[in-house]
C-alpha cells in the first residue's frame, strides 16, 4: 500500500495508532533474514489483543530466533475495515504492513468463543479462502490455539492445525520442523502429516465423524492412518525455565490493561465446578519469588509501565505471596510503582497487604461469591461462606473502601428461585454491615456494583453434561433480579442472555456449527462480543437457513456415556473424575481444595508423573 | 527542578493523540529512571505537561513540555537519558531549565505551522505567489459547531483575525512552502484544518497541502 493512501486512511478512521505498529519494543527484521515469516493473530481489536500476555509472550518467544519473524495483526474495527474494502487493500501486518497472505503461519488465539466470526472476517479481509481444504500450498497455514482450543471442533473446516495446551515449547518444535519441510520443497499434506506427530497438535482434516439417527456422535473416523486417536495437551513442566520475555512492545494509545504483568503461576487448585480454567490449566506450577523479581525488573526497564500485576487464577493461592508483594512494594514503592493484585481473597494476612498497596495507588475491591446461597455455592464447589464474605467486606469498609463489586452467576445447575433470592439478599446484608457502624464510622459514597453472568456450561468441567438455561429462563431470572434489587446504592447489571447462549453452543458444539457461524458471518455479523456489533436475529436466521438447532448442543441433558465433540482430547483428568465430581454437586457435596487433599483427577497421573506438589503426601 | 525542552513528534507519531503523547512522554521520563515529581490526590501523576496539543495527523519539530523533576541534573544528561528511550521519531532538540512560575500552557501565544502547498501547474503557483500578500485583507468567516446539552449551538468567526502573520519561505519546482503564524488566546486558535481548507478556498490549482507544525511562541522566554 502506498503512503499516501495509508495516511489518507488513517486520517479517517478512529484511533489510527491501532494500525501503526512501530511501538517501543516492536520487532522489525529484514525479510531476507528470516526463513519463516509468522502472523500472530488477535481476533479482536488492538487495545483488546494488547493486553494480552500470551501474545506477548509468544511474540518475543518466536522473535529470540534469527530465522523466524513474528509480526501482530488484530481485527481492524469496522470504520477500518469499510476504508480496507473500499480500497481493496488487503489485511496487513503491523510490522512490515505485508498482507497476512504473504506470512507461512497465520496463528489465532481463541480466548473467547464470540471472536470466531472476527477470525474468518479477517482470513477474508486478508484475501484467504476460509476453508482449509481450499487453501493449496501459496496461502499460509492456517493454525490456532488457546483455551477455545479444547473444543476445536466449530473451527474444524477453517484451521489447518490446532495446539492445544501450553504453546511455549510446542510451537517451537513446530517451527523446527516446518523449516525441515521448507528446505525440502514444501507440501501441505506432506507436512500436516508427519506434524500431526507431534504431542498436542491436532489437524482436523485427517479425522471424520459419523452421527446417528438422533444427531449424537456415534464414532470418528481416521482419513489419515497415522493420525493419533487421542491428542494429549502440552504443558511446561518447569516455569522457572520456560520462556518469559525481557522487553514487550509498549503501545502508544490506551490499552484495556496498560501494565506489566507477572504471571505468579498456572492452574488453580480449587476445583471450582463450574470454571474450565480450572480444569484445563492443571497442574499448578508456580513461579519462583527470585524468578518473579528478576522478570519485574527487566520489565519495568524496558517499558516504563507505572503498574504491575500479579496474574494467576487465584492470586492468593500462591504460596510465596506475602513475600513476593513485600519484596515488590520494597523495591518499587519509591519509584512510585503500583501493585495491582487481582482475584485475591481476603483475609487477615492478605489485608494488612492491601492497606500498603494502596498507599501508591487505589483501587476498587472486588468479590466473587459467584452464587447467592450456600447451597448453590456448594453446588458449585465454591468453597466460601456467607460469614467468609460479611468478614471480609466489614474489615474493608473499617479501612474505609466504600465501593465494591460482587460477580455473580445466574443459570447454574440446579438453581431454584431461592437460590437466586440469595443473590439479593447477600447484596442487602453487605449494605446493612456498611450502615450498622457508629454513625462516626460510616464515611465516603457507598456503592456496590452487582454484576450477574449467565452460566455457559464449558467441556472438560463437571458441568459438560448439563443444559445450559434458555434465554428466556436467563431473561426470567435477570429480570426478577433487576425487580428486585432496588436501591439507589446499589447498581445492577447483567450480561445479555442471547450473547450467553450462543456463547454456549460454541462452547458445546460440533463441526456441524461452523456452517451456521459461516453463515452468519456472510450475513455480516462480526466483533458479536461487543453488545453493539452483535446481532441475535442474524444469527438465528443463519442456523435456520443452514437447517442447525441450536437448542440441540446447549439445551439439552447428556448422558455420560454421549460421545462429546472433544472426548478424543485428554486435557489430564480424566472423565470418571468430571462424574464423580458432577454426582457430588447433585448431593450438594464440596470437595476439598487439591492442596488439602488429592481428589484423584487423574493430572497427577497422567501429566505430572508423580505428586502435583512438592509437599504433597 | 523544572525543565523545559523542545522535541519533534514525526511520521507515525503523528497519530498519537494528545493524551496518548503525554504518556509516551511519561512512560520515556520513567524508562530513563529520572524521578519526576507527583502531584497530589486520589491518582497521584508525574508533573510532566505539553504546552499545546497538536492536530492528529500533523507532524512538529517544535513542541514544547514542561517537567518538573524531583533531583536536580545537567540538562545535557536529561536530553541524552531521555532521547535514549524516546519513540523513533521523537527527540528533544532542545532542552533548559525554567525558572518562571507561571505554567508553560498559559503562556502561549501562537502558533507556527509550514504548509507546502503543491501546485497542479507553474500558471497557479505564479498566481499563489502574488495572491500571497493580499490573502488577510478580507474577512473569511468560519462557522463551528458545539454540542451544548444535545443542542448543537453554531458559532461564527473570522479566521483571518486569527492570523497574524504569513511568511513566503521557499519555492521549488511546484511547491511554494508558507509559515503561518496563528494567535492563541483564552478564546481559543484555528484548527489546522480550517487553515488547510481556507487556503484551498483562496488559492486556485492547488494539488495539495502538507502541514508541519514549526514553534510555538511564548509571551516571556521559555527556553
Amino acid at each position: 500500500m502506498n503512503k499516501n493512501l495509508f495516511d489518507e486512511i488513517l486520517m479517517r478512521v478512529e484511533k489510527p495508532a491501532r494500525y501503526t505498529g512501530g511501538e517501543l519494543n516492536s520487532i522489525v527484521k529484514d525479510i531476507n533474514d528470516v526463513n519463516i515469516r509468522f502472523a500472530f493473530a488477535f481476533p479482536d481489536v488492538y487495545e483488546v489483543g494488547m493486553s494480552h500476555l500470551g501474545m506477548h509472550i509468544i511474540y518475543n518467544l518466536l522473535n529470540s530466533y534469527p530465522n523466524i519473524w513474528c509480526e501482530r495483526v488484530f481485527t481492524p474495527w469496522t470504520d477500518m475495515e469499510k476504508e480496507l474494502r473500499n480500497h481493496q487493500v488487503e489485511l496487513f501486518s503491523l510490522e512490515s504492513n505485508d498482507s497476512l497472505k504473504s506470512f507461512d503461519f497465520v496463528g489465532f488465539t481463541l480466548q473467547y468463543e464470540m471472536s470466531y466470526t472476527n477470525i474468518l472476517n479477517m482470513m477474508q479481509l486478508s484475501g484467504i479462502p476460509l476453508e482449509s481444504h481450499k487453501r493449496d500450498e501459496t496461502y499460509p497455514l492456517i493454525i490456532a490455539g488457546g483455551p477455545c482450543a479444547f473444543n476445536p471442533e466449530p473451527l474444524h473446516e477453517f484451521i489447518d492445525m490446532f495446539f492445544i495446551g501450553e504453546g511455549e515449547e510446542l510451537l517451537l518444535e513446530v517451527m523446527a520442523l516446518y523449516e525441515k519441510h521448507k528446505e525440502g520443497g514444501y507440501s501441505k499434506q506432506a507436512f500436516l502429516k508427519e506434524a500431526c506427530q507431534v504431542e498436542g497438535i491436532y489437524v482436523p482434516s485427517f479425522y471424520d465423524v459419523v452421527y446417528d439417527d438422533t444427531g449424537k456422535i456415534s464414532k470418528r473416523i481416521k482419513l489419515y492412518d497415522n493420525a493419533p486417536d487421542v491428542i494429549k495437551k502440552r504443558i511446561i513442566k518447569d516455569l522457572n525455565k520456560s520462556y518469559f520475555p525481557d522487553k514487550i512492545i509498549v503501545p502508544f494509545i490506551e490499552t484495556v490493561h496498560d501494565r506489566i504483568v507477572l504471571e505468579i503461576f498456572r492452574g488453580c487448585t480449587r476445583g471450582c465446578r463450574f470454571c474450565q480454567a480450572g480444569m484445563i490449566y492443571r497442574p499448578v506450577r508456580e513461579k519462583s519469588v527470585e524468578t518473579l523479581l528478576a522478570q519485574a525488573e527487566l520489565l519495568l526497564d524496558s517499558t516504563g509501565h507505572e503498574e504491575i500485576s500479579l496474574s494467576s487464577l487465584s492470586t492468593g493461592d500462591y504460596s510465596k505471596l506475602i513475600e513476593l508483594s513485600q519484596a515488590l512494594l520494597d523495591k518499587y514503592e519509591e519509584r512510585r510503582i503500583g501493585l495491582s493484585l487481582p482475584s485475591l481473597r481476603l483475609d487477615s494476612i492478605t489485608f494488612g497487604l492491601i492497606e500498603r498497596v494502596q498507599k501508591v495507588r487505589k483501587s476498587g475491591l472486588t468479590f466473587a461469591p459467584e452464587a447467592g446461597s450456600q447451597r448453590m455455592r456448594d453446588v458449585i464447589n465454591k468453597n466460601i461462606t456467607e460469614e467468609d464474605i460479611l468478614g471480609s467486606v466489614k474489615t474493608a469498609f473499617e479501612l474505609s473502601w466504600s465501593n465494591i463489586k460482587l460477580y455473580f452467576m445466574v443459570g447454574l445447575p440446579g438453581e431454584t428461585r431461592d437460590d437466586i433470592y440469595g443473590i439479593k439478599e447477600m447484596v442487602y446484608k453487605i449494605k446493612d454491615a456498611f450502615f450498622d457502624r457508629p454513625r462516626e464510622a460510616i464515611r465516603g459514597n457507598f456503592n456496590i456494583n452487582v454484576s450477574a453472568a449467565c452460566f455457559v456450561p464449558k467441556p472438560f468441567t463437571p458441568f459438560q453434561w448439563d443444559p445450559q438455561n434458555t434465554v428466556k429462563e436467563f431473561q426470567d431470572k435477570t429480570g426478577y433480579l433487576k425487580r428486585e434489587i432496588k436501591d439507589r446504592k446499589i447498581s445492577f447489571s447483567y450480561h445479555d442472555p442471547k450473547l450467553s447462549y450462543l456463547e454456549g453452543v460454541f462452547a458445546l458444539g460440533d463441526r456441524r456449527v461452523a456452517n451456521g457461524m459461516k453463515r452468519a458471518f456472510e450475513m455480516g455479523c462480526t466483533f458479536d462480543g461487543w453488545g453493539d456489533q452483535f446481532d441475535y436475529d442474524k444469527w438465528l436466521a443463519a442456523f435456520k437457513e443452514e437447517n442447525i438447532s441450536m437448542d440441540f448442543y446447549n439445551s439439552r441433558k447428556k448422558e455420560y456415556d454421549e460421545i462429546l465433540p472433544w472426548d478424543f482430547i485428554d486435557c489430564g483428568v480424566r472423565k470418571e473424575y468430571l462424574i464423580d465430581e458432577k454426582e457430588k454437586s447433585l448431593k450438594e457435596i464440596t470437595t476439598d481444595d487439591c492442596r488439602v487433599n488429592c481428589s484423584g483427577c487423574g493430572v497427577n497421573t497422567s501429566l505430572v508423573g508423580g505428586p502435583c506438589f512438592e509437599d504433597s503426601l | 527542578m523544572k525543565i523545559v525542552f523542545k522535541y519533534t513528534k514525526l511520521g507515525k507519531l503523528k497519530f498519537i493523540s494528545h493524551l496518548d503523547n503525554l504518556r509516551v512522554l511519561q512512560r520515556a521520563l520513567r524508562r530513563t529512571g529520572i524521578m519526576a515529581k507527583y502531584s497530589e490526590g486520589f491518582n497521584p501523576h508525574p508533573k510532566l505537561s505539553i504546552a499545546y496539543p497538536l492536530s492528529l495527523g500533523v507532524e512538529s519539530i517544535g513542541e514544547i513540555a514542561e517537567v518538573d523533576l524531583l533531583n536536580d541534573i545537567s540538562i545535557s544528561e536529561f536530553v541524552d537519558r531521555m532521547n535514549r528511550c524516546l519513540p523513533h521519531g521523537m527527540l528533544i532538540t532542545e532542552a533548559s531549565e525554567y525558572l518562571g512560575n507561571q505554567s508553560i500552557p498559559s503562556m502561549v501565544c501562537s502558533q507556527v505551522y509550514l504548509f507546502r502547498i503543491s501546485h497542479n501547474d507553474e500558471e497557479s503557483v505564479d498566481a499563489t505567489i502574488s495572491s500571497l500578500n493580499g490573502l488577510l485583507d478580507n474577512d473569511y468567516m468560519i462557522i463551528r459547531e458545539k454540542k451544548k446539552k444535545n443542542k448543537i449551538v453554531k458559532k461564527e468567526m473570522n479566521l483571518t483575525s486569527f492570523i497574524l502573520g504569513i511568511e513566503l519561505i521557499n519555492i521549488e519546482m511546484l511547491d511554494i512552502d508558507i509559515k503561518i503564524t496563528i494567535h492563541v488566546s483564552d478564546s481559543g486558535s484555528l484548527k489546522v484544518d480550517e487553515v488547510r481548507e481556507f487556503i484551498y478556498n483562496s488559492l486556485d490549482g492547488v494539488k495539495s497541502i502538507e502541514v508541519q507544525r514549526t514553534a510555538l511562541n511564548f509571551i516571556d522566554k521559555v527556553i
